[in-house]
């Protein structure tokens, strides 16, 4: 078992790169797709009734 | 439009909200309940904004809260996980670098939910660790040893080491863009 201690050495820089990267890379998908329609419309809902009065 | 308007800015922010509602989820459909029920949240919240401030912090914040007090109140196990971020990459089964990345992703959704809600916003959402003190509501030196714990974590649960690659990145940019093209193909 790694050691616990309150001062354990951080991630070598290298592998917090790549987790890093790792990470974005699995985010990217959700991030470049589209809202789905429902939050869309329901944003559009909530614009109209703010604008009437 | 008006930039100053809050509600304006707000499908700037829906991208990420929604991927910081799937790492706490960890299940789709559930990730975008909890998006709607924020912007709901937000909607009837924005008296409250000040103008000038982090919007996105505030938003992230918002989203937060909802995601617990949900929890609380239905006093349930989170959801199961319907596999975080797997069905959204396609790859092929079988596939080394796709194994890789499935390891990955099981390693991500095993760390506790402060780790890796804090590894989420810092490491994958591009958030400053003050932002993402600011958003979950603790001191900068509570997420910066959240954020380094949960990354030892997924060290261990990888047996990551320096040098080690965790997947070929030609692979994961093939799969990547692979999907992009069947979402937009």
């Amino acid at each position: 078992m790694p050691s616990k201690s309150k001062t354990s050495p951080a991630v070598p820089p290298g592998v917090q790169r790549q987790i890093d990267e790792n990470l974005r890379r699995i985010y990217a998908a959700t991030l470049t797709e589209e809202i789905p329609d429902r939050l869309q419309e329901l944003l559009k809902q909530l614009r109209e009734k703010d604008a009437s009065p | 439009m008006n930039d100053n308007d809050p509600r304006d800015q707000m499908i700037v922010h829906l991208p990420a909200l929604r991927g910081f509602a799937l790492s706490l989820t960890r299940n789709g459909s559930a990730a975008d309940d909890l998006v709607q029920e924020t912007i709901l949240r937000a909607w009837s919240s924005f008296g409250r904004f000040t103008a000038g401030t982090n919007l996105r912090a505030w938003l992230f914040t918002i989203l937060r809260n909802c995601f617990y007090s949900d929890l609380r109140k239905h006093r349930r196990e989170v959801q199961d996980s319907d596999g975080l971020f797997a069905e959204r990459l396609s790859q092929k089964p079988g596939h080394d670098s796709a194994l890789a990345m499935r390891d990955f992703q099981r390693g991500f959704e095993k760390l506790i939910d402060e780790q890796r809600e804090a590894l989420a916003l810092v490491g994958a959402l591009g958030f400053s660790y003050e932002e993402a003190a600011t958003t979950i509501g603790c001191a900068l030196g509570t997420v910066k040893s959240r954020v380094n714990r949960a990354r030892k974590r997924l060290v261990e649960l990888l047996d990551l080491k320096e040098g080690d690659s965790i997947m070929p990145v030609d692979a994961i940019q093939s799969a990547v863009t692979s999907h992009q093209t069947s979402l937009h193909g």
